[in-house]
């Protein structure tokens, strides 16, 4: 398994150097001037020329790339103009925030589709799979940041019961001493139980509007994969065996089902860590993602080279990950690396 | 729960309940503002720094000066650069000769850090200004302030300024957010040989003396200010702490404010500042922009546009009264259906075209368009909910004389560059000077040079001949006739279309007072009041 992962990694590699340069390129080749933006209200072009150079932007392009290799090498992702400070900082910094985000609303997300399909595959065309149905429907046709505007007013605006939609704290706590940077998980190890509390109430909103998008694509496999496994062979002799239902479903069907969705956990994860930007813009979170898409809109290039970057190598863990856990699960499975 | 936790419970509970005794007192004392977006640095010398920085620097810094006020119906202040006020100076003299201003410090006064503030601090930071590439010097320059040499200290509380060449704009500029006096002997103990003015230190650190200090920086989510009790630069309010706060979204900021749980905030579209003002969730005190104009832009070296009855043609079917209630909600100053009487020598003025489709087919047919011709205008993708229906009524309007236009939506960054290289055909702009001397506006926009913010290459031999005459002309009276025949000259060429003055809302939340408009057109933090 240690050498399946080294494998993995290695094999990995040539992939991360084309995302390096792909990225770097890609970002040339927008159209635009990114020293004449951040020259702000200056009135010459001898100023927006100044600003170039200090941007490091008059070099030539390969000895720009050149630059951002060998800084690369030691770790330096670079600096952001729109933010003014280190990629690599702000990364550290903004990660955690997604990362938490995603994580508790895959938790939310997952914990009511994977019961949910169940339900809905033992169920097949029953009631419950109807309304399976209606809530994965709505769940893929709503914007996640549609549903977090709503969940605002009503929640918020209309209710009162939820905190102010502006980021991870409210205005009067104090971040807990950073461990992980998950508020959540720092928060336990320090034993503040009341930032906490905050935390989690900040919480709520944004990971309820993004696990309703993680909801529908994992219910759909779930019931999908359950539907197949409940019909095939196995099954059958199980049932004819006599075991009771309860056992045919959860000790023979369920394990077989439960392969695709692990895929399909994977795949929900890492779309949902890029897709988070707008529920990340309407609940303020200071997430990774709204900060390269302000980048991009403003042509800052070393945060979004910083961020492609991360999240590639974020994948190829996660795939990582995901295929470990596969090999677990089911002993058939041989993964060559 | 067993005996243990319950201790440890009840052991923590009493700091909490304490804290929360001194934090509602401190919300009392407490602004909390909403901002889309925050300072990307704390000095606004920095290159790349936002305009954000701007109104973090008028709280974080002193000047030599302020600006006097006026007060506006709805109970707000604007600023009023005819009326120099006293900040770090306590007073000035010009010289007889009026080529040279002497300042005296106030006695006192301290930075943050605790150092005193003296008239080598003064010196080193105005050299700084204009020697910083980009936005600072281009800014000093606007003041005639080129170079060191013009700055002089006399002893540790006076310092003397000495103009280069006449220019009316010296004095005021001294009271923008550029010229800020700079801790000095602070940030010169961070400088490098590689960075003299220390530029890596100020970008993280405010080194200033002004109403507030920075208390805590964090780019993309809040910036907190504190009140700087040495403070003697103007007048003290009862607000002793400052949150500005990032809120992306404006439909989550609308929502805080109609909750009554921010204070203030600028910054949403014109529908929703209608909505509210009539919803009455929240006082929303308006200032008709100063010196500032949203208008349509036709690039004049590019065709048709280059034709100047085509660009006619398109001002007279502009459906200006559909964009003013539809798109803008009213929320400007119409600056279209002038007359002689309504054109004076001020900044904007409203132009004299109106919708006539007629006028404009006529004049479409002289330019050998008959039938029309298509282009694509371009819009912001940051302003979309403004400028996208702007885009729409647009495409409406002038399908009516057979113009064909596509829209087409381009990231901000993206346009700033392509309207610095003047690469745009068709365009919506917003644009506002710092001062409202005409000849400065027509300067940066209309003159030969074919500078940054002459979005559309308009060059005129005649207008630049004007330009440059009423910019060293003394005489009132000839220089208010020199700047209407520079409007009409701007008008018969018409390479921007005027549309509106927009306003500048201010949601303010009951109880809090002292807005204060300001020509950088963001906050002016200072001022503000709590009851």
């Amino acid at each position: 398994m240690m050498l399946l992962a080294l494998k993995r990694v290695a094999a990995a590699l040539p992939v991360l150097a084309g995302v390096i340069v792909v990225t770097f390129i890609l970002t040339r080749m927008l159209p635009g001037d990114p020293a004449a933006y951040f020259a702000g209200q200056s009135d010459s072009f001898a100023a927006i020329e100044e600003t170039r150079r200090a941007m490091g932007l008059d070099a030539p392009l390969p000895v720009q790339f050149w630059r951002y290799i060998a800084a690369l090498a030691q770790g330096d992702l670079g600096r952001s103009f729109s933010t003014g400070r280190d990629v690599t900082t702000e990364i550290l910094e903004r990660l955690p925030a997604s990362l938490e985000l995603v994580f508790v609303a895959m938790l939310l997300g997952a914990g009511l589709a994977i019961p949910l399909g169940v339900w809905a595959a033992v169920r097949q065309g029953g009631m419950v799979d109807q309304v399976v149905r209606v809530i994965t429907t709505a769940g893929v046709s709503l914007p996640a940041f549609f549903t977090g505007l709503m969940l605002i007013f009503l929640f918020y605006w209309a209710l009162e019961w939820a905190p102010s939609p502006i980021g991870r704290l409210d205005l009067f706590s104090m971040p807990p001493p950073r461990v992980t940077g998950f508020f959540l998980v720092d928060a336990a190890v320090a034993w503040e139980w009341e930032a906490w509390r905050a935390a989690a109430m900040q919480m709520m909103l944004p990971a309820i509007s993004l696990g309703l998008v993680t909801l529908a694509p994992i219910a759909r496999m779930t019931r999908g994969a359950m539907l197949a496994a409940l019909g095939s062979d196995f099954v059958r002799t199980a049932r004819a065996a006599g075991l009771s239902p309860q056992r045919v479903l959860w000790r023979y069907a369920f394990p077989n089902a439960i392969l695709p969705v692990l895929t399909t956990l994977g795949m929900v994860f890492s779309y949902s860590l890029g897709g988070a930007v707008l529920v990340e813009k309407v609940f303020a979170w200071p997430g990774v993602g709204s900060f390269a898409l302000d980048a991009l809109m403003q042509l800052d290039y070393a945060p979004v080279q910083g961020f492609v970057l991360v999240l590639g190598v974020l994948y190829v863990v996660l795939n990582l990950v995901v295929d470990l856990a596969l090999l677990l699960v089911d002993p058939r499975i041989r993964l060559e690396g | 729960m067993n005996r243990r936790t319950l201790l440890l419970a009840s052991g923590a509970l009493v700091p909490i309940a304490s804290m929360g005794q001194a934090l509602a007192q401190s919300r009392a004392q407490t602004l909390l503002i909403l901002q889309e977006a925050g300072p990307n640095a704390l000095d606004l010398h920095a290159p790349g720094a936002n305009r954000p920085t701007q109104p973090l620097a008028m709280a974080a810094f002193d000047r030599l000066i302020g600006y006097g006020n006026r007060r506006a119906p709805e109970g707000h202040d604007i600023f009023d650069y005819s009326n120099l006020q006293p900040e770090l100076a306590e007073s000035w003299e010009v010289a007889s000769d009026g080529a040279s201003v002497v300042f005296t410090l106030r006695e006192g006064a301290t930075f943050h850090s605790g150092n005193p503030v003296t008239a080598e601090d003064v010196k080193w930071s105005l050299d700084r200004a204009v020697t910083l590439p980009g936005f600072p010097r281009s800014q000093m320059n606007a003041g005639s302030l080129l170079e060191p040499a013009q700055f002089e200290v006399l002893d540790p509380r006076r310092i003397r300024v000495r103009w280069v060449r006449p220019d009316k704009l010296l004095m005021p500029n001294l009271g923008t957010a550029i010229p800020c006096i700079y801790d000095s002997r602070l940030v010169r103990e961070r400088a490098t040989a590689a960075d003299p003015w220390g530029v890596e230190f100020t970008r993280a650190n405010a080194a200033g003396g002004g109403a507030f200090r920075v208390a805590t920086w964090q780019p993309g989510q809040q910036t907190v200010l504190e009140r700087h009790p040495g403070w003697r630069g103007g007048p003290v309010t009862n607000v002793n702490r400052i949150i500005i706060r990032e809120v992306p979204a404006a439909a989550t900021r609308r929502a805080l404010i109609e909750r009554g749980d921010a204070d203030v905030l600028l910054d949403l579209p014109p529908k929703d500042f209608s909505e509210l003002i009539q919803a009455r969730r929240a006082t929303v005190q308006p200032t008709p922009m100063q010196y500032t104009w949203r208008f349509l832009g036709m690039n004049t070296k590019m065709r048709p546009f280059d034709d100047k009855r085509v660009r006619q043609a398109v001002a007279w079917a502009v459906p200006y009264d559909e964009i003013f209630q539809a798109a803008l909600f009213r929320r400007g100053r119409p600056l279209w259906g002038g007359t002689a009487e309504t054109m004076d020598a001020t900044w904007p003025t409203p132009s004299p075209y109106r919708t006539d489709p007629d006028r404009a087919r006529a004049l479409l047919t002289e330019a050998g368009f008959p039938q029309g011709f298509e282009t694509t205008f371009h819009l912001d993708i940051a302003q979309a909910t403004l400028h996208e229906p702007i885009g729409l009524l647009l495409q409406e309007g002038l399908s009516r004389v057979g113009i064909k236009v596509n829209l087409e939506r381009v990231p901000a960054g993206q346009l700033r560059g392509r309207l610095a290289q003047k690469s745009l055909p068709f365009f919506v702009e917003d644009f506002g000077a710092w001062f409202a001397d005409p000849d400065y506006f027509f300067f940066l926009a209309y003159h030969g040079q074919n500078g940054v913010w002459n979005s559309t290459s308009y060059q005129d031999a005649d207008m630049t001949a004007m330009i440059d005459q009423a910019r060293t002309e003394r005489d009132g009276t000839i220089y208010a006739s020199l700047i209407r025949r520079m409007f009409s000259k701007a008008f018969e060429d018409i390479p921007f279309v005027p549309i509106v003055q927009p306003f500048q809302d201010v949601a303010v939340r009951q109880g809090v007072t002292g807005h204060r408009y300001i020509f950088h057109r963001q906050l002016e933090y200072r001022f503000f009041n709590k009851t």
